[in-house]
């Protein structure tokens, strides 16, 4: 039984001898092309002309391709709006607007420079600023409404008014944007995509070229890192490549070289959110007032979604008696933003942390403090201002338990002491909470299947439509299916994932991907596992049942549930009778019976309402806190991260290994996104940061000086498959520590002023800050 | 002379001949396009993510053993490996058809989950097994630092490193067979030697590849063709080439010349060839410059610093270089070979503005010369980029003081400061405002007041000129608390 130990990655030996296959691993074929993508060089206007003659003259290019080539140029995975290649309306900078089929990458990188694009510039929309001024709204959500905030605000003691913003992040998927497009016969075409989104990538490539549904299968085997960044947005790559296998009858190729993809792709979303907030003399907070802002990019993407998200998340942990939460997303000419890793609740959860350090540092008391007062609570205090109940809340017990087993107390003072000396360093410490709610918001998303496959041999093929982009839904997928038969998890194989098995299947993403696929796995083996006790019971009667007289038809209305899969045995425990697992499905196969189970399952009980912005829109929440303590040099403002101790609540881990690597990896990458990783665009709209000599995700050396993580043991989600809780995203809101460690380490040289610092709090940012103070 | 037109290599353990065009291609590319290693995987092209890290082994160890050393293999051009052996990810654990008897360094990974998405896992196995190659048989073992200092040129995005960490640390060292006892053969040994003492040449129409095993036939050749370019570790030029913004028709390497391979000491100076990498650069200097190695620990990985040269960086002459601020404070000398004979030069004469060089067409640099250090003088350099490892620097700082322990006195004053002009300049308005003068801080906090007249720092994608401005002033604050005994 492997289910709540930490087996190893089922691709991790491949991993480690470099022979897992990722797409442009895949060994060519004879007639393959390569095909180049030529983003636009302008960030708003339109293509007047794109000439290919020049590029042709070279031996090895093929053809070339524009938006006018295309049967339909229009997807979106909520609004279909975007071009697959952009020609009459371009919206934004190296957006892509021609292919080339060249014979080989080279080929392409001396063909690209050849082509002609004539173009008709106009004035571009380049920040959040910009867009407000001209009114560019791409969307707005119905606010979250509590009570009376306004009046609240009135009679509150203290009343903050500020601003916090925070800037993009780049995904830094390791495998680039990566498809290979297989024409077949009869018009199909097999795409192998690195995509969270097969079905989504088979829609949009079947969509392009006017083929049915039917005629493109998506395969995905697995990708290189996704974090969001391959949810919606492998799509139109995918259909690039199908486009010029459809045209050429020949298999297509298309793997980004990192610099297109950073310049071409969408990233997190940059916010600006204007608040007010009312607290009384001990920090209790009264009311709070959030307009949020959102730079959605070029398109609408998946803006809708993560704006929706960032408001369901304003409140941190923190109740809020009367609120008014109000979101916005603005329309500019940048990449269109997109998924990432915590879909905008970081960007909600981060601002009601720092607000909670300016409301310490006003009162000057210790953040813990304010923090452990607006905790949500157990009984009471416990409604989010979506008025969904925060059922086994386990946030103050984890807020207290990891204040004593991070020594903040003692820290605090040894902290204080050592910013009064004068060492060219100041040090901080700070304690976030992350209570991340599970369901994809778009409710219909929370469904998935599953398809089970039982050999002879007593080994097990598991498809689901979960993705596999490092996070170890498979590892998780195999240990539920051998946790069912009772088997060794080696006894089960996780297969590629593909839209011929598994149709009508979501992203693997809002960290949901274990959750909804490993109950669909668990439903279908539970199928199987029926009819096998069947079989097993009727084959202890008298009868002997051979070529002539046959098992009588399957009745699964009887109760077996006493017969148990162990070790790789049925045992009836009633009756105390067992047969081997691989006898009994020889026998249940002789016998004419299915050996496989489809299944499949969609979250119940959910249940928001967005006409009035209330309703149970989560299946449960992901909790956990993090204190971190950091260290600025005051001349240069680099920032150290001493030690960082994180205590989540991950429900009962399938793998705590693996989850392990989860809230470390998401931890780390939300510590970059608030500290080194900056986005810089030239003044035209380009994105000058696109390569990591220029982007800086957090390198070995910038990992804490000491890292400690804890799981709190919660036995009772029984709202998910086995009492387990989702992990992907959760941990991520937790790298904010980082930042308001910085805000705290800045608070014990701001004499009167609050410490008022944008995120990511690079050294620049810190230095400039520190440097205000001396005036 | 012996010559040959064609590159010979082995890779794994399979021998390798490369002639015409192809001896351009970079390493990388060959492996997975030409030969079907797909393992090794290529990420930036540019040698900052570390996914296409190999083991070269161009030379051997003080034990005649093949000294194996990771490297970039995107930014590695196929003539810089003549005569090298190339062990890839595939050369790893010992395989037989589809299966593998796992190297320790892969065990560790696997148990401690050191492997998500696995894109990354190829290079750092590499790095990992380059790691355990050295410190095996010396007499330590693989602390967490050491284990950060093996792995900076490997960028994750998946696992936030610490399973990493752990993999690396719990390395038993007894379980491993090292590559350099697994690959070892005489034959081989005596080949890449033979290989190693010949010329190349390839002349490919309007292309030209040259490898030439001495320094006097380099001349000649510089001297015939002055569009040959000198190629050092190819880690600055590699990433150009790559990004498609440049090509190197006409390319001569140095590397069959063992005499640049040296460093030497005399008398006066500590000489440096052409041919030596930052990573030997790195460990001779320990500890005779501490300040210096302290910078070079964090200014390139350990696979840069096996490929790319002192040399390079300095003929490179970026104003944000890191290592040109200390040899402008050491009074370093460069030396000039061509067939006219030698030509000295002392470095702040030699960069004459923005990557402009005083260097003739025929010319090759062979050394840079770096006159020893007296004992009652003190180096501080200082760096700092938006990530502290691996990054390019925003502002660079150096200084080179004599300080008298008794009187305080301060002669020899030397600064420089890189990052905050066209080329690193060296501050002879403020090295005078010290000199000769007893040691106060308040002559430092005059000489910051005096900065923003001297230099002229640009605002770009690493930082503004703000802040260059601000941090060079500090930096001459904090050298002053540094010297004076206050920090």
């Amino acid at each position: 039984m492997s289910v709540g130990q930490s087996i190893h990655h089922d691709s991790a030996v491949g991993h480690v001898t470099g022979t897992s296959i990722f797409i442009d691993d895949r060994a060519p074929l004879k007639n393959e092309v390569y095909v180049g993508v030529i983003g636009a060089p302008l960030s708003c206007g339109q293509i007047l002309k794109v000439d290919f003659s020049e590029a042709l003259k070279i031996p090895g290019v093929i053809a070339g391709f524009t938006g006018l080539d295309i049967p339909h140029n229009k997807w979106g995975t909520i609004v279909p709006e975007q071009p697959v290649l952009a020609y009459e309306k371009v919206a934004y900078y190296d957006e892509p607007v021609a292919l080339l089929a060249c014979a080989s990458e080279d080929i392409f990188m001396s063909a690209k420079k050849l082509v002609q694009i004539n173009f008709l510039e106009t004035p571009a929309l380049l920040s959040i600023d910009e867009a407000m001024k001209m009114d560019s709204y791409l969307c707005k959500a119905k606010p979250f409404v509590r009570g009376d905030v306004e009046s609240e605000l009135k009679k509150s003691t203290h009343i903050l008014k500020g601003v916090f913003e925070c800037g993009g992040q780049e995904h830094f998927y390791m495998e680039s944007q990566a498809t290979i497009a297989y024409p077949l016969e009869n018009g199909q075409i097999e795409v192998h995509s690195s995509s969270q989104h097969p079905t989504e990538t088979q829609h949009v490539v079947a969509h392009t070229l006017g083929l049915d549904y039917s005629q493109v299968v998506c395969i995905v085997k697995r990708m290189g890192g996704g974090f969001g960044g391959k949810e919606s947005q492998a799509a139109h790559f995918a259909a690039m490549a199908g486009l010029v296998a459809y045209k050429l009858n020949r298999p297509a190729r298309l793997a980004l070289s990192k610099d297109d993809d950073m310049m071409m792709t969408g990233k997190r979303h940059p916010f600006k959110n204007f608040y007010e907030v009312g607290f009384d003399q001990d920090g209790m907070i009264t009311g709070l007032k959030v307009i949020i802002v959102a730079n959605g990019g070029a398109y609408v993407d998946l803006t809708p979604s993560i704006l929706d998200r960032a408001m369901f998340h304003m409140d941190g942990c923190y109740y809020l008696p009367h609120c008014y939460i109000e979101g916005n997303a603005v329309r500019t000419n940048q990449h269109s933003n997109t998924a990432f890793r915590g879909f905008g609740g970081p960007q909600g959860n981060m601002t009601m942390e720092s607000i909670i350090e300016d409301i310490a540092n006003f009162l000057k008391v210790d953040a813990y403090l304010i923090r452990s007062k607006n905790l949500y609570g157990i009984n009471e205090r416990n409604m989010t201002p979506y008025n969904q109940e925060v059922e086994n809340n386990v946030l103050p017990e984890i807020f207290e338990s990891l204040y004593k087993s991070s020594h903040y107390e003692v820290r605090r003072k040894e902290i204080n002491l050592y910013n009064v000396k004068n060492s060219g360093k100041i040090r901080g410490l700070s304690m976030t909470g992350a209570k991340f709610g599970i369901a994809f918001t778009t409710n219909f998303l929370n469904q998935g299947n599953a398809l089970v496959n039982v050999h002879l041999d007593g080994t097990v093929q598991v498809s689901t439509g979960a993705t596999e982009m490092g996070q170890g839904v498979n590892t998780k997928m195999q240990q539920i299916a051998a946790g069912a038969f009772g088997i060794h998890h080696k006894k089960v194989v996780v297969m590629p994932t593909s839209t011929e098995k598994n149709h009508n299947t979501s992203p693997t993403a809002a960290s949901s991907g274990a959750d909804i696929n490993g109950a669909a796995v668990l439903k279908a083996c539970e199928s199987i596992k029926a009819t096998l006790r069947w079989v097993f019971m009727n084959l202890h009667t008298e009868v002997q049942y051979d070529g002539i007289k046959t098992m009588p038809v399957l009745d699964l209305n009887q109760d077996l549930s006493h017969i148990d899969f162990i070790n790789g045995e049925v045992i009836d425990t009633k009756n105390k009778t067992k047969m081997d697992f691989v006898t009994l499905l020889n026998k249940a196969y002789l016998n004419q019976f299915s050996l496989a189970g489809y299944a499949f399952y969609k979250t119940p009980d959910l249940g928001f309402d967005k006409l009035t912005g209330t309703g149970r829109a989560f299946n449960y929440f992901t909790n956990g806190a993090a204190v971190s303590e950091v260290e600025i040099d005051s001349f240069t403002g680099e920032l150290k991260v001493l030690r960082v101790d994180i205590l989540m609540d991950l429900g009962r881990p399938i793998n705590p290994g693996i989850d392990r690597g989860q809230v470390m990896g998401a931890f780390t990458q939300g510590m970059g996104w608030v500290t080194t990783e900056k986005l810089f665009y030239h003044e035209k709209g380009k994105l000058l940061t696109h390569s990591p000599t220029t982007y800086k995700i957090p390198n070995i050396q910038d990992t804490p000086r000491e890292f400690n993580l804890d799981f709190l043991p919660n036995d009772t989600n029984t709202r998910n498959v086995l009492r387990s809780k989702a992990v992907g995203e959760p941990p991520l809101l937790l790298g904010s520590s980082v930042w308001t460690a910085i805000k705290n380490a800045l608070s014990y040289k701001s004499k009167n002023n609050l410490p008022a610092i944008t995120s990511p709090a690079t050294n620049e940012v810190i230095l400039m800050e520190l440097s205000s103070y001396d005036d | 002379m012996k010559t040959t037109n064609t590159i010979k290599a082995k890779i794994n353990d399979q021998l390798i001949e490369i002639s015409g065009e192809k001896a351009f291609m970079p390493l990388g590319s060959f492996l997975r396009n030409e030969e079907a290693l797909t393992g090794t995987k290529i990420v930036c092209a540019e040698g900052d993510c570390g996914a296409c890290t190999v083991l070269l082994a161009k030379d051997l160890g003080a034990d005649g053993k093949l000294n194996f050393l990771p490297v970039n293999s995107c930014i590695l051009p196929l003539y810089l490996i003549n005569g090298a052996h190339v062990v890839t990810v595939e050369g790893i654990a010992q395989s037989k058809g589809m299966q593998f008897d796992l190297h320790e360094v892969q065990k560790k990974m696997v148990d401690c989950n050191g492997a998500q998405c696995g894109y990354c896992t190829p290079g750092f196995i590499c790095s990992m097994v380059g790691a355990v190659e050295k410190i095996k048989g010396s007499d330590s073992n693989i602390t967490e630092k050491k284990a950060k200092n093996f792995l900076t040129g490997n960028l994750c995005r998946c696992t936030g490193y610490q399973p990493i960490i752990d993999a690396m640390t719990s390395i038993d060292l007894n379980e491993v067979t090292l590559l350099k006892d697994r690959y070892y053969s005489d034959e081989w040994v005596k080949e890449l030697k033979r290989l190693k003492s010949q010329s190349v040449v390839m002349n490919l129409g309007d292309r030209r590849l040259l490898l030439p095993n001495s320094l006097k036939e380099a001349c000649l050749l510089k001297d015939e063709d002055v569009m040959i370019r000198l190629i050092g570790g190819s880690t600055d030029v590699g990433v150009v080439v790559n990004k498609g913004k440049l090509q190197t028709p006409k390319a001569m390497s140095l590397y069959h010349i063992s005499e640049l391979s040296r460093i030497i000491r005399d008398e006066n100076y500590l000489i440096i060839g052409a041919n030596v990498t930052l990573s030997q650069f790195e460990s001779y200097i320990e500890k005779e410059y501490p300040e210096m190695a302290g910078i070079l620990h964090i200014f390139a990985s350990p696979q840069i610093k096996n490929q790319a040269t002192l040399i390079g960086n300095v003929v490179n002459a970026s104003p944000i270089a890191d290592t040109i601020p200390f040899l402008m404070v050491s009074d370093a000398i460069v030396s000039l070979q061509s067939v006219k004979g030698l030509r000295e030069i002392a470095l702040p004469q030699f960069y004459q503005g923005y990557k402009k060089l005083d260097l003739l067409p025929n010319e090759i640099v062979t050394n840079i010369k770096i006159p020893h250090l007296k004992s009652n003088e003190k180096t501080k350099l200082y760096k700092v980029s938006m990530r502290k490892d691996l990054d390019i620097s925003a502002v660079t700082f150096a200084a080179r003081i004599e300080l008298d322990d008794q009187t305080k006195k301060m002669t020899n004053v030397k600064l420089a400061l890189g990052g905050v002009a066209a080329t690193v300049l060296r501050l002879p308005v403020i090295e005078s405002l010290l000199e000769g003068k007893v040691f106060d801080s308040a002559l430092f906090d005059k000489a910051a007041l005096d900065l923003p007249s001297l230099i002229s720092p640009l605002s770009d994608l690493r930082a503004s000129k703000e802040y260059r401005l601000k941090v060079a002033q500090n930096f001459l604050k904090k050298f002053a608390l540094e010297i004076g005994g206050s920090l």
